[in-house]
């Protein structure tokens, strides 16, 4: 797979751009909403470094799309094919950077027994309780990501794009963080000061737990590993389903499976290509339109050297 | 819904109950900075009195220096701290809540404001506070 983005997906990805473009106009009106009404809260504080954060997905992704469409050169013949792997790289590193910041600022704030200050404002005249426009904000950085969340998770399982999948995540996070936000500001209105930083740290183990787990992914792709399912550090359906049917024509021969980017490329070592040209999508197991999947069959003929092949 | 479960109105609830003790025993354990000037003193005699009236309590002062004072605020052993100058830039503002400026003092290297101190987190207490002394900032 030399020529960037399958001709396919070409649809996908330019409404997968566009909807990144609309992620980070919303995410950065969201952070201005949000450092607004933030006050000493923690789990305000908390969020708020959760949405600026959460802008590293989407720009990676831009980047990352731009490049995977230049074409092969002389200093890169493989081309860019493998710019997505790095992007998801970056993009499981911020989310798991934003899980344990989290996590040790409310397991600080909670140690060292930090009550918030909440007090009033005054609006038109009118005296309010901080808290309210605190809700109010978060109710907003709720309902943001939700609707981008819920558009992005569908064309990353199309596109099988795992930094649109993290960055799909990092919403969930978002929207998440959002609703603990609400408990912590209604838990300091009762007067449960450590509701605050107990909300932000249980919301931080989950963000983190998603880091981890893209980050697995991410590292297991880097090296080689075989292609991985785009929500779990589990080997993906369709490369078991591939390896089971490469493993079937070719008996004898060793099946290397890894993940370029979006793209599986199989080798296939101690075995020669059975004819002169071969045509890859005849190899896919599963749905035809998917069967840009398979980007790549390379052979690695019995080493005599090695004594593979029966008589040398 | 939430907002129906936090219970409506607009006052929050002290978390060590400062309020309600201060409403209950008619007493506000006052941290008194000694050696502030007579302008300042005058300032923040007008917004404890505004308090006094609107809790039905007294102040009961402990005199002493600033930081030590600040110490016993944060432990929860005063209610409040009067005539201390802060910097606007004061590394306290993290540890105790400084309420608003009630007198500015402009000098070549820099700005002090006097500030009525509370603790931090006991909201209700805290907004009382503020309120009283935005009020008294418009009093002729």
């Amino acid at each position: 797979m030399r020529e960037g983005i399958p001709d396919q997906l070409q649809g996908a990805m330019r409404r997968a751009e566009r909807l990144e473009w609309w992620s980070i106009a919303w995410t950065i009106s969201v952070i201005v909403v949000m450092g607004a009404a933030m006050g000493s809260s923690q789990t305000m504080k908390t969020a708020w470094i959760e949405d600026c954060l959460s802008l590293i997905p989407p720009a990676v992704f831009l980047i990352s799309a731009r490049v995977e469409r230049r074409p092969a050169n002389a200093r890169f013949p493989n081309g860019f094919a493998r710019v997505p792997s790095l992007a998801f790289v970056i993009a499981a590193t911020a989310l798991t950077a934003l899980g344990s910041t989290l996590l040790v600022d409310s397991a600080m704030s909670l140690v060292s027994q930090e009550h918030a200050t909440v007090a009033a404002v005054h609006i038109f005249g009118k005296e309010i309780w901080l808290g309210w426009i605190m809700v109010a904000a978060q109710v907003y950085s709720i309902v943001v990501p939700v609707v981008l969340g819920w558009l992005k998770l569908p064309l990353a399982k199309q596109l099988n794009d795992k930094t649109l999948f993290t960055d799909a995540m990092t919403q969930k996070a978002n929207w998440m963080t959002g609703i603990a936000g609400i408990g912590g500001v209604i838990g300091i209105r009762l007067g449960y000061w450590w509701a605050d930083a107990v909300a932000a740290g249980l919301i931080s183990l989950d963000i983190l737990n998603d880091g981890i787990r893209a980050l697995r992914a991410a590292s297991a792709e880097l090296v080689d590993g075989a292609p991985r399912a785009l929500d779990s550090d589990d080997i993906a359906e369709d490369a078991s389903a591939l390896h089971a049917v490469l493993d079937a024509r070719f008996p004898g021969a060793e099946i290397h499976l890894r993940e370029t980017g979006r793209v599986i490329s199989a080798q296939i070592v101690g075995a020669t290509p059975p004819d002169d040209t071969l045509d890859v999508r005849d190899y896919w197991p599963g749905d035809p339109d998917r069967a840009w999947r398979l980007g790549h069959i390379s052979f690695v003929p019995p080493r005599s050297d090695r004594g593979d092949v029966p008589g040398n | 819904m939430l907002l129906c479960l936090a219970g409506c109105g607009n006052m929050p609830k002290d978390p060590e109950g400062t309020l309600d003790r201060i409403r209950q025993e008619h007493v506000i354990r006052v941290g008194r900075v000694e050696g502030g000037s007579a302008a300042d003193a005058s300032d923040w005699r007008r917004v404890l009195a505004r308090v006094e009236a609107s809790t039905g309590a007294k102040p009961v002062f402990q005199p002493g220096m600033l930081e030590p004072l600040l110490l016993d605020l944060e432990a929860g052993k005063l209610d409040l701290v009067v005539g201390g100058r802060f910097d606007e830039k004061t590394p306290w503002k993290t540890r105790v809540t400084l309420g608003p400026p009630i007198a500015k003092a402009e000098t070549p290297i820099g700005t002090t404001a006097s500030h009525i101190v509370a603790r931090n987190g006991e909201n209700a207490w805290i907004m009382l506070v503020q309120r009283e002394a935005k009020a008294a900032g418009k009093e002729p």
